[in-house]
């Protein structure tokens, strides 16, 4: 039982890093794209929309690789268990005041409410998988295993 | 040791920060270096400035902002159509007097009311909420590239600016169905 535990969250913890690795790649290439997708979301002050454009894919990237190799595991697995937590703050204010996330304006519709709700249930189901990983995951699945080893000689 | 619910706090921390710092100077080398840098700093508020109206970020070649001035003196002409960008629930809380309704989110279904109404050669202003809504320039730019009319113009500050001004508004419905 606790082997199959320790497999699946190996499992969890790969898939969480690689889907933040993919959803870094996109935010790299066009970050124009994304300063106006965060520019959209009306939460963050002007001067700052286009260095978090900038920075965040990378901190996606970095963190998601290490997540996934299973190297510098507890941190990598904090910064991307704290972007989690911000994007479901971030779109959860957005459904409350009714922004449509699409085009970054206010509006009464029902189904831009939709689409945001969409949003919010993924980053819950992502939630569920860095809760699942954080009680789980073992070290020895990962290669700061080898990394114990070589600060205890 | 061995989940990490069991690492201690300032480990988790400490390291935390130090791959934040890591990412940071990556992403901004690499914004330093590549060809699809961005600014470090956006324009994402619409402003004037002594040359008149400052581009926002999503400003695209071929986009033409129009100040209020310029859309009340094309107010007055037979050849000139304004179309709101916002949703119908919006649209009917207050919109230009005259203004046909296309929302850019819900196209397909209104495009057609566009294509009947208004001739080829008709002068269109597109509007939206306010100075950093951005949907007017979205629509106008459809409206020039995909049903191909020569002359489509954004308003610079939306319907908040026409309030401003004191211009006409109403909340009539302009479709028969």
């Amino acid at each position: 039982m606790k082997d199959t535990l320790k497999i699946l969250a190996f499992i969890v913890r790969v898939a969480l890093g690689i889907i933040f690795i993919v959803a870094s790649f996109d935010k790299i290439m066009h970050p124009a794209e994304f300063a106006k997708i965060i520019h959209n979301y009306r939460l963050m002050p002007g001067f700052l929309i286009n260095l978090l454009a900038i920075t965040l894919p990378w901190i996606e990237l970095i963190c998601g690789i290490l997540l996934t190799l299973g190297l510098f595991r507890e941190g990598a697995f904090s910064v991307i268990t704290a972007l989690i937590i911000i994007f479901i703050i971030a779109v959860g204010i957005n459904v409350v005041r009714g922004v449509n996330l699409d085009c970054g304006c206010f509006t009464v519709s029902e189904h831009a409410r939709g689409s945001a709700m969409l949003v919010l249930l993924r980053d819950f189901g992502l939630l569920a998988m860095a809760i699942f990983v954080y009680f789980f995951d073992s070290i020895s699945t990962g290669l700061d295993r080898f990394r114990k080893k070589s600060l205890a000689t | 040791m061995d989940r990490i619910k069991d690492v201690s706090r300032y480990k988790i921390i400490f390291q935390s920060l130090v791959l934040i710092a890591v990412s940071l100077a990556i992403g901004l080398v690499v914004n330093i270096l590549s060809p699809n840098s961005i600014a470090w700093v956006g324009t994402w508020k619409v402003a004037f400035d002594s040359t008149g109206i400052v581009k926002p970020s999503y400003f695209e070649e071929g986009d033409t902002l129009i100040t209020i001035d310029e859309a009340i003196a094309m107010y007055q002409s037979d050849r000139t159509v304004f179309i709101d960008a916002r949703y119908p629930e919006e649209f009917l809380e207050g919109h230009i007097e005259g203004a046909l309704i296309l929302p850019f989110e819900e196209y397909d279904a209104y495009i057609g009311y566009i294509r009947r109404l208004v001739p080829r050669d008709a002068a269109i202003v597109a509007y939206c909420g306010e100075d950093d809504c951005d949907l007017s320039l979205y629509l106008a730019r459809v409206l020039r590239q995909d049903e191909g009319y020569p002359e489509v113009y954004t308003l610079h500050g939306g319907f908040v600016a026409w309030l401003d001004a004191d211009m006409p508004v109403s909340d009539e419905w302009p479709y028969d169905n």
